[in-house]
């Protein structure tokens, strides 16, 4: 049992606990408030100075709780628009770092080491990568560590860290085979969405406001495929339907999302004719704190357990039951000849032809004009997308602002934007022209890290133009390509490298010409996708598909089998841990070396220890054996007995291991008497 | 578990389970799964299985590490009641194993705590009661505790050493008429009044010489008491109950008072209890003898 109370000066135990505070802190840096990280930091130096002994007073209770109130209330007051977990950390790291200050007893002690705990297990909410997962698996060893330590504190350090690393090592197996094979719940509740982190795609987009298209390098998802991977050109990632247009800003329409909540209530899903040869991936989603999916048309659930948890949207969309906090694995087939004819007509013609009455009053006469030129659908379209490729439109990530009738701007002054720009005047002219039009956006191309797995960044992040032009059919018009086709057919990444028609900062600029980073990278992302493929995205699917594998075909009377085998082989690893019998015996290496050697001179000259004690022994050979041997003997004799009474001030026990060796070889090496 | 000086710990005297720290440990981990399962978080169920598993190796690692040993008590010292009696805990361990981690060892019941670092030189512990009654005191079961290696379980056994604590009668200084009282105490010679040793206390009467007067005890706000002298001679004679007027404690309490004056001044004394004589004697053993007597006077339950 640990005292009760611990002592304030030199107690090293509350050192290190504050040492992990403030690199658990400096860790968290981006989801804390400086302030706290500051306390933290403050904590941390006034328990060194308490450790050194340099101050040797604790600060008092009341200012401690004056503290803590000051500090509530500048937490109540700086976190306005921060999410409930993000508050929670912060509120943690601030009661630890009081506590810190305060520490004097064992219950304070467990209580940072509940904490402590805890404020690791947000660092996984936060971050799920392979480093990071290290970082915090190493900060986990040091936190047993001192917890170890607390209870052992006059070991020495090579044990207290011998004993953390098999205490870690023991118990590792057990969670392996609890993970592998422990059924998975599903969510108790459903948690309300987060505000989305990730800059690359939004509800809302409003193309004339300031640019601020997501220029992040960050992962988006990774898809696998176990069909042949299509084309770039073919890899047009379905995210959301923006149907809503109020003269700058296009968002998902408000009567959709209301029809959408209806028919989820009578659990009444989307069911798409199907069509064709199908593409079916896997894809591993970033955490984005929305529920929306992404997916290549026509797409639906490919396995039992993505079907339990996705549902299947009427604007042939993916979304997923449940926010994505963590990465999240799903299974999709799709199938891209299906014509995508199916859905509420009514409902989509009503809101896709759906144009603010007023503004943009130049595009609406343009439109009139071109109408009357084409009154065949096709055509209109083609002349549409003619339109951007015969005008001196460009492509660009820093457009000027265009703040009123943006539509107007773009299309006759500026004449220049991103894919957004384009979508948003394509899909209103075609409104305008009586075609229901509506803007998709998601992901487009995507980076082949191996041959069948392509990863998808933020900068990959698209929008297009889906119209029906034929009065039934969904068909999908990309107008960049008209103006800046490398952005489809070689990928963002290359079109920023090596195209004028991009400019603008961009993170990939300069930094990926290196050769030897740009294969740093590919590794790294190749590592991350096969943790986020093998441990992150592990589910029920895979959890099913292991299990049909082992055992050749799942029934009820194989399951139970197994998990009393499992239950078997868990209690055979407890016994190899702790029955005695299995572990190499605990005589000591100075006896074993004594022993060695006596059994060697026993064996050549036929005597006999029975019970005599080294002395003893050395005084009943002494005259039955050689000189140099009886020598011999009496050194080793010496230091055996200097070892065995005198520990303190006796020779290193490979002394003792020199003097048998040297007494075994000198026995060899005589002849009989 | 049956009583005994000596006892071996074992899966039969061991109890486990978590302590508070270790309460709390659990329900962390269960708020963790709900996070873990909420946010689909597999970094985070992995974890939460690993805490499990973690717990359930410091199980049996506490089990281990506490069986096997050996725990025995000395005997304990006779003490005066109102004295603090000690019992001295040896602890070893098994066969080819160290002890790790800190003990805790009080009486069974007892609040008061107090920890022993096993990992240091000293192995034993020395455990204070509180003796109040003359006669003998069964002592109460000890607890152990040990928490090794995180402090999630504790390992605790409650031995019964099979103890008792011979109780002395509280010492009552008191000796009113002393010499007088030797003159009547048949056989004994006159406590003779000299300068040599301090023998005892007598209340001053006025005339006595003043170079006589205990001022200590003046000073000390008591009355005036003169210090008699003895010179050595042999002194014999029997400390009989019967000659102090007092209830049987109070006599006792003086008797021992007086028991242990006269083996610090190498008197030779006897004693008479009712039916119990101890003949004239001296030294340490007579004294012991002679306490003991007094004692177990009168007790219901002599053991």
């Amino acid at each position: 049992m640990m005292p009760v109370s611990l002592p304030i000066a030199g107690n090293r135990e509350s050192m290190l606990t504050s040492i992990f505070f403030v690199v658990l802190a400096a860790s968290l840096f981006s989801d804390i408030h400086l302030w706290v990280l500051l306390l933290c930091l403050c904590a941390g130096i006034v328990r060194g100075f308490l450790f050194l002994g340099w101050y040797n007073h604790m600060p008092g209770k009341r200012m401690v709780n004056l503290l803590a109130l000051l500090a509530g209330t500048a937490l109540i007051t700086t976190s306005d628009g921060m999410d409930f977990l993000h508050i929670m950390v912060n509120l943690l790291l601030l009661a630890c770092a009081l506590k810190l200050m305060l520490l004097s007893k064992r219950r304070d002690f467990y209580q940072l080491f509940i904490c402590a705990i805890f404020l690791l297990a947000c660092g996984f909410i936060f971050y799920q990568s392979l480093a990071r997962t290290l970082f915090y698996g190493i900060m986990f060893l040091f936190l047993l560590y001192i917890l170890l330590s607390a209870h052992t504190p006059s070991s020495t350090r090579q044990f207290r860290q011998k004993k953390t690393f098999i205490l870690f090592f023991q118990a590792l197996p057990l969670a392996v085979i609890l993970f592998v094979f422990m059924p998975r719940l599903p969510p108790l509740w459903k948690m309300p969405e987060g505000k989305s982190t990730e800059t690359g795609l939004a509800e809302t987009i409003t193309p004339g406001d300031i640019a601020n298209l997501a220029q992040s390098e960050k992962l988006a998802f990774s898809a696998t495929f176990s069909t042949p991977v299509p084309v770039r050109e073919q890899l047009y990632w379905r995210a959301l339907t923006l149907e809503h247009f109020d003269g700058k800003s296009w968002s998902v329409s408000e009567t959709r999302q209301y029809a959408e909540t209806q028919l989820r209530y009578m659990n009444k899903p989307f069911q798409p004719a199907l069509s064709g040869e199908p593409v079916r991936y896997e894809v591993i989603a970033e955490p984005t704190k929305k529920s929306w999916l992404f997916a290549l048309d026509t797409a639906v659930p490919d396995s039992a357990a993505s079907q339990r948890e996705l549902w299947q949207g009427w604007q042939y969309q993916l979304t997923s039951r449940q926010p994505l906090f963590s990465r999240y694995a799903y299974y999709v087939a799709s199938y891209p000849d299906s014509p995508r004819s199916q859905g509420n007509a009514a409902l989509d013609n009503t809101l896709n032809l759906q144009v603010p009455e007023k503004g943009n009053d130049k595009t609406r006469e343009w439109v009139h004009g071109l109408r009357e030129m084409h009154p065949d659908n096709p055509a209109f379209v083609s002349a549409l997308m003619r339109y951007f490729n015969d005008k001196p439109f460009s492509y660009t990530l820093t457009p000027p602002p265009m703040l009123n009738d943006p539509v107007d701007s773009f299309l006759f002054d500026h004449q220049q934007g991103f894919c957004a720009h384009y979508a948003s005047a394509m899909t209103f002219a075609l409104r305008l022209a009586g075609i229901p039009a509506r803007i998709v956006t998601g992901y487009q191309g995507g980076t082949p890290i191996n041959d069948e797995t392509v990863n998808v960044y933020q900068y990959d992040a698209h929008a297009w133009v889906e119209a029906k032009t034929d009065g039934v059919n969904w068909q999908s018009y990309d107008p960049t390509t008209m103006v800046a086709p490398s952005r489809i057919f070689d990928g963002f990444e290359q079109a920023a490298r090596f195209s004028t028609e991009i400019q603008g900062d961009h993170p990939l600029n300069g930094i990926s010409q290196l050769a030897f980073f740009d294969a740093l990278r590919n590794m790294s992302a190749q590592m991350d996708f096969l943790w986020s493929r093998w441990f992150l995205g592990y589910n029920n699917d895979k959890q099913t598909d292991i299990l049909d594998r082992m055992l050749n075909g799942i029934t009820p009377l194989k399951l139970s089998l197994f998990a009393a085998g499992l239950l078997l082989f868990t209690g055979a690893l407890l016994v190899i841990y702790f029955v005695p019998g299995w572990q190499r015996s605990h005589i000591a290496r100075e006896k074993k070396y004594y022993l060695g050697a006596v059994e060697k001179l026993e064996q050549k000259f036929g005597l006999q220890r029975e019970n005599r004690s080294p002395g003893q022994f050395y005084e009943y050979c002494k005259h039955k054996v050689p000189e140099a041997i009886a020598n011999d003997l009496a050194s080793l004799t010496r230091l055996f007995e200097q070892y065995q009474y005198h520990p303190h001030q006796a020779p290193p026990v490979t002394a003792i291991r020199e003097a048998a060796k040297q007494l075994c070889r000198r026995v060899r090496n005589t002849a009989r008497h | 578990m049956p009583p005994d000086t000596a006892h071996q710990l074992h899966h039969g005297n061991i109890f486990i389970f978590p302590g508070t720290f270790g309460w709390f440990y659990l329900m962390m981990t269960a708020c963790l799964f709900l996070l873990a399962v909420n946010y689909q978080n597999n970094l985070l169920l992995f974890l939460c299985q690993f805490l499990l598993s973690l717990f359930l190796i410091t199980l049996f690692t506490a089990y281990k590490n506490i069986s096997g040993i050996r725990l025995s008590a000395r005997e304990l010292k006779p003490v005066f009641a109102g004295e603090n009696g000690f019992m001295t805990v040896d602890i070893t361990a098994a066969e080819g194993k160290s002890l790790r981690g800190l003990m805790e060892i009080r009486w069974y019941g007892d609040i008061d705590r107090s920890t022993l670092d096993l990992e240091q030189e000293k192995k034993s512990h020395h455990l204070a009661i509180q003796a109040d009654k003359r006669g003998i005191m069964r002592l109460p079961r000890v607890t152990v505790t040990s928490s090794f290696p995180l402090g999630l379980v504790k390992c605790w056994t409650h031995p019964d050493f099979n103890q008792t604590l011979l109780v002395y009668p509280q010492k009552k200084p008191e000796h009113a008429d002393l010499s007088q009282w030797y003159a009547r105490s048949g056989n004994g010679k006159q406590v003779q009044n000299g300068t040599d040793d301090f023998f005892a206390l007598q209340p001053w009467q006025s005339g006595e010489p003043l170079n006589r007067v205990a001022w200590k005890r003046v000073a000390k706000g008591g009355d005036r008491v003169n210090k008699i002298f003895t010179d050595q001679q042999p002194v014999s004679g029997y400390l009989d109950i019967r000659q102090l007027r007092t209830d049987t404690e109070t006599a006792l309490s003086v008797l021992s008072w007086q028991v242990t004056q006269l083996s610090a001044t190498g008197t030779q004394f006897g004693l008479k209890l009712d039916n119990l004589v101890i003949q004239p004697g001296c030294g340490q053993q007579h004294k012991q003898a002679c306490l003991k007597a007094l004692a177990l006077f009168r007790q219901d339950t002599p053991s």
